[in-house]
């Protein structure tokens, strides 16, 4: 009896040392945050799918620079457009590989094939690929990319030619963002003649820096680094995605060594990790904006001096200690600061309860109003508990002698509501996909935007609209920056909104990682990253 | 042997029963169906509003998304379709991963199954030890301790004892891992979805299977015991009252009688009996294991099926929710079937009442 | 251990029916800078707090007070609305028979082939997160099991010559369930009612720790928890004290549902 004993905990000690080594031996983990939903990146919009799929499995015609938003080129070497910007022309790179699997052995490299195949599938409806796995091309369909794009030519095997329905310069960010990665054609005809299209999505090829080994839901993704990877190969050999979702446990898993780099780590658990010795805490502002949008439709919100009383009233830096617990910058434009064409002239409103009050009565309001504030039942990263932000609001408010009532609803119907603009003051926000700044302006403040739904103040503004739709137009960098910035004034100005905060992010890691680089975007590269 | 257990008349019975219950179990699926299918689309928010978030989009495309989805149809004609293909054995694709809910179905069964089939292994021995423990010392101090442990176990709220676990055994004493089915250093290639068996069919030397099992084990201790820590309170009380009722009885005291040692007469005759209503709660416990498995497997971040159905009700996953949930029913019924026939074919005295 | 449980469970009604005046402060006051305090006795406490304080800085004794208060109220919502819907169900389906009878059993056969927390949590997801719909929440999927056991004991007691001789001489239906065959079937039923109060509770407070019950700041155990189980390194107390205080309450309810059933049923009386 006691023998066995003392053999168990000999085996024990020998495979605590076992377990050591392996860790050692150029095994990369990652605590990640949530199972992707499908490893074919034109289906998704989270960030788990896109690190699991597009960030590892593939590559886009153009990238963005690593840590930045600037699009540089990837799979396309240069791009042309045309005179009348509705055509814009790619060179393809010469001798990309695609990866070799036990599922998929490629006989040619990436050429104009694939890449028309790839926007095929989500563009033409009779496409064989249209329907496969569900076919919700979710960012395609409601980016209206598919009323951008008219037609994807192929002019030789290395050039290929997008036609648009009308100009648009944030085409080419739109191309590096993740719905965009380019599949291969050839591995798509080999599962169609083979009766099992629904492969493609389940056992991808792409070209990207590591290829997949096994994937069991919910637990753990493995990955090997792709041998013959255009830009070298990884010195990562295996990457393994250990999916904990849980904050406080993927920090647990750090510290015990279980895991090299954690994904969004609980803003509670970071001062225990920065006194970790072996732990080294990243940060960086996100881009992202959360914002208190004001209905124009609703009375008395058509009058711009009634917004600027209730920018007044409120004592937003408050905010960010209670809501944020200090982990966020004050926001004073739509577009986060890291972004291009930031404007950093423009005046932010400081809270002045007298000021507000003599605009309200300016208005025709010396007693104030009564109106509704509507906050979202769930935490999202630009606003982490927006009850608690729109109590304080309330506080504020009432000061000045606006009375106001609380609502929300459940974060389906809540969207589905404030969509149709059925609120009066609104909490919500906003987060980045592709750092060009008409993902912000264009998205949440043109007048098309308000049919869309995005336009959560319903302000259409002549002049700020004719501005947003002249830069997305220009094909020049620096008019743009121009436009984009007077517009940021034109919004200053007219207050549809008042701006709250950019909230951070974080990462933790081990501090042997090296070559790892946060994205503004909140997603994970691991390309470059060694031990 | 068979052939005198099962006479013609007693055949004929059990086949009577047996296709009653069938029509029975037949009902509550198609019960269970509706349910599962009005319910979830009763909640507010559907899938497609979800999916986009705070983006928004046109009408247009809010359209083409749910006609893609198969969500422009009428309530009715989706629930048809869905009945249709379940009864094909059709269960139709997730929303969010575009993959089949059988197969996605299937993956989680394994791990929720390696879970729930020890925590019930380590509950049965457990719980009849301590009950045959109580009542052998019915009334002295034994049988106290003996039974005050098995309320304290069933009064447990066990989401909390899992955390006061983790903190001990994995956090402060660091004896344990925090989560997970394995060491992330192990590559085993999932076939039977069981790892602790599918580690020693992986390619590796032996150090390194029996390493991998080893870390297999590690894992799998605390939830097992979080899971089985219900369980084994009732399954120890039913023991308990179901062998002293039994030990009273006439042909346990004939044996006494005649001189066989206490011993004997629990192993051979008593426990026998009293154990028919044991298999039954053993049974129904099932029900108890699949529940606390959703808070387990949430505690644990067990990759099993409560984790998965508790993610698609908050992402109104339409078409995992009624097939999972309609999965998971048949799993219940099927099991409470087995176990009415198991319990009929242990006990003579039962078979004997069908024919009188 | 009967005593025991007894004056457990009555201290808990005293603080959940008194709170507010027993509790030193009220339970949504935060103090600024007392973050995290330990209770007596431990490193970093503080002699105003007596269990320590939260990480908003709350007194943990008004809390679990107030807790107490939210917690048992709501395991006896759920409790009374289970009971009365189940033994009116159960009596209709017991007494009547027939088609009626197999309609109601079917369907609580479905009820309970659904795992009852997933049953819940779609409940609570459509009502939308709240004490008062976890406590419905909670109700039906504990109904079942009362249907069961009345309809059964209704379906033998109907069979005895008292209520046979009641219907003889005239009585409706609804005067016999009523005052002739449920008074008989009061045993049962009181056994189901003392248990399903601490799986009310359970339930209730297992439904705050998924973040479906009570919403923050409510102090009801489970959301506590729930809360807390962040600092479940730093501040472990935080976690320990509302599970505790579950475990207690449940633990007490139970002993004392057990000696209910030994008085009760005379035949385990005898064991």
């Amino acid at each position: 009896m006691m023998n066995s004993k003392a053999l168990l905990a000999l085996a024990m000690v020998t495979f605590g040392a076992l377990s050591a080594a392996n860790a050692a031996a150029g095994t990369f983990v990652y605590c990640s945050e949530g199972s992707p939903r499908t490893f074919n990146p034109q289906m998704g919009s989270d960030g788990p799918t896109f690190n699991a799929s597009s960030r590892t499995i593939y590559n886009r015609l153009v990238d963005f620079e690593k840590g930045g938003t600037k699009v540089v080129p990837s799979l396309a070497e240069s791009w042309t457009t045309s005179k009348n910007k509705l055509e814009v022309t790619f060179k393809l790179r010469k001798g990309v590989e695609f990866q070799s699997t036990p599922w998929f052995k490629p006989t040619r490299p990436f050429n104009a094939d694939d890449v028309v195949f790839t926007f095929n599938r989500m563009l033409k409806k009779d496409h064989p690929f249209n329907r496969v796995n569900g076919g919700v091309f979710e960012y395609f369909t409601s980016m209206e990319m598919d009323k951008l794009v008219t037609e994807v030519k192929k002019v030789d095997d290395y050039t290929v030619t997008f036609v648009l329905s009308r100009p648009e310069t944030p085409f080419l960010a739109n191309m590096g963002m993740d719905f965009a990665s380019i599949l291969s054609a050839e591995y798509g005809a080999k599962v169609l003649a083979a009766k099992t299209p629904e492969k493609i999505d389940l056992e991808p090829v792409g070209t990207g820096p590591f290829q997949l080994v096994r994937y069991e839901k919910d637990s753990q993704i493995r990955y090997e680094a792709h041998p013959k990877y255009f830009q070298g190969k990884n010195k990562i050999d295996k990457l393994v995605f250990a999916i904990t979702v849980d904050p406080s446990v993927r920090s647990q898993k750090l510290k015990r060594g279980e895991c090299q780099l954690v994904a969004e780590p609980s803003v509670m658990d970071l001062a225990g990790l920065k006194k970790e010795l072996s732990v080294s805490v990243m940060e960086r502002e996100g881009l992202n904006v959360g914002y208190l949008a004001i209905n124009v439709e609703k009375k008395p919100f058509g009058d711009r001096r009634v917004r600027e009383a209730l920018a007044k009233a409120l004592n937003r830096k408050t905010y960010l200690d209670a809501i944020y617990q200090g982990q966020a910058m004050l926001a004073k434009n739509p577009i986060p600061p890291s972004m291009w064409s930031y404007n950093k002239a423009t005046k932010d409103v400081e809270q002045d309860v007298a000021g507000a009050k003599k605009l309200l009565a300016d208005a025709g309001y010396p007693n104030g109003f009564e109106t509704t504030l509507w906050y979202m039942p769930v935490s999202r990263p630009y606003n982490p508990n927006a009850k608690k932000m729109a109590e304080m609001m309330q506080a504020d408010l009432a000061a000045v002698g606006v009375k106001v009532k609380l609502v929300s609803y459940e974060w389906g119907t809540y969207l589905d509501k404030a969509r149709k603009g059925e609120h009066d003051l609104l909490l919500i926000g906003w987060t980045g996909d592709n750092g060009d700044p008409d993902n912000f302006l264009g998205t949440l403040l043109s007048c098309a935007a308000v049919t869309g739904g995005s336009n959560y103040s319903r302000w259409c503004n002549k002049e700020f609209d004719k501005l947003v739709t002249e830069a997305r137009q220009a094909p020049d960098m620096k008019k743009r920056t121009e436009l984009y910035t007077k517009a940021q004034e034109v919004f200053k100005r007219e207050l549809p909104w008042v701006t709250l905060a950019h909230a951070k992010a974080f990462r933790a890691m081990d501090k042997r990682v090296k070559g790892y680089v946060m994205s503004p975007f909140g997603t994970d590269s691991f390309y470059g990253v060694e031990l | 042997m068979v052939q005198i257990l099962f006479t013609e008349w007693s055949c004929n019975l059990i086949l009577k029963t047996a296709s009653r219950r069938l029509f029975e179990i037949g009902l509550t699926l198609l019960g269970v169906s509706l349910v599962a299918f009005f319910l979830i689309r009763m909640v507010p928010g559907d899938p497609v509003t979800l999916m986009i978030g705070e983006r928004g989009a046109s009408p247009e495309a809010i359209a083409e998304l749910k006609a893609r989805l198969g969500l422009d149809r009428s309530l009715i004609e989706q629930y048809g379709l869905f009945a249709a293909g379940a009864v094909r054995g059709d269960l139709g694709v997730s929303i969010l991963s575009g993959r089949p809910v059988l197969g996605e179905f299937l993956e989680r069964f394994a791990a929720t199954s390696e879970l729930g089939v020890l925590a019930l292994i380590l509950a049965t021995i457990a719980g009849v030890g301590l009950g045959i423990v109580a009542a052998l010392t019915r009334g002295r101090w034994l049988d106290r301790v003996s039974m005050s442990l098995a309320v304290t176990l069933y009064s447990m709220p066990i989401f909390w004892w899992g955390l006061m676990a983790i903190v001990l055994f994995s956090v402060k004493l660091a004896w344990l891992p925090v989560s997970g089915r394995i060491a992330v250093e192990y590559d085993v290639p999932l076939k039977s979805g069981w790892l602790l068996i599918d580690c020693w069919m992986m390619e590796a030397a032996w150090g390194e299977k029996v390493a991998a099992f080893w870390s297999a084990l590690r894992h799998l201790t605390l939830p097992v015991i979080v899971l089985a820590t219900v369980p084994l309170a009732v399954i120890a009380r039913m023991t308990r009252s179901s062998l002293l009722e039994v030990i009273g009885e006439d042909y346990v005291r004939t044996a006494r009688a005649k001189g066989l040692s206490p011993m004997r007469v629990i192993g051979l005759h008593a426990l026998r009996n009293a154990l028919i209503p044991v298999v039954t709660v053993v049974g129904l416990m099932l029900g108890t294991i699949l529940t606390g498995a959703i808070l387990t497997e949430t505690i644990f971040s067990w990759p099993g099926l409560g984790r998965w159905l508790v993610s698609a009700v908050q992402s109104r996953d339409y078409p995992v929710i009624q097939g999972g949930v309609l999965l998971v029913a048949v799993i219940v019924v099927t099991t409470s079937l087995i176990v009415d026939l198991l319990s009929f074919w242990i006990s003579p005295r039962l078979r004997d009442r069908g024919r009188s | 251990m009967k005593r025991l449980a007894l004056a457990t469970v009555g201290f808990f009604l005293l603080l959940a029916i008194f709170g507010p005046w027993l509790a030193p402060y009220s339970a949504s006051q935060t103090f600024e800078g007392a973050y995290r305090l330990s209770p007596l006795g431990f490193d970093g406490a503080d002699a105003r707090f007596i269990l320590g304080t939260d990480d908003v800085g709350r007194d943990q004794v008004s809390r679990l007070i107030e807790g107490a208060r939210l917690s048992l109220f709501a395991g006896l919502a759920v409790t009374l609305i289970s009971m009365s819907l189940g033994v009116l169900i159960g009596a209709i389906a017991g007494w009547s028979g027939g088609w009626i009878e197999s309609v109601i059993l079917r369907l609580m056969d479905t009820l309970m082939a659904l795992p009852s927390i997933l049953l819940a949590i779609v409940v609570v997801t459509i009502l939308g997160p709240s004490l008062t719909n976890a406590v419905l929440a909670a109700a039906v999927t504990s109904i079942p099991g009362v249907v069961r056991v009345v309809r059964a004991a209704i379906a033998i007691e109907k069979t005895k010559s008292y209520a046979l001789s009641s219907r003889l001489f005239g009585a409706s239906s609804l005067r016999t369930v009523a005052l002739d065959l449920l008074p008989n079937c009061m045993a049962p039923i009181l056994v189901q009612l003392t248990l399903g109060f601490g799986d009310g509770v359970l339930n209730v407070a297992a439904l705050g720790f998924l973040g479906l019950g009570a919403r923050p700041p409510a102090a009801e155990w489970g959301t506590m928890l729930a809360d807390a189980k962040g600092f479940i390194e730093s501040a472990p107390f935080l976690v320990v004290l509302p599970g505790l205080c579950i475990l207690v309450v449940i633990l007490s309810v139970n002993v004392l549902g057990d000696s209910l059933r030994d008085r009760l049923d005379p035949k385990l009386r005898k064991l």
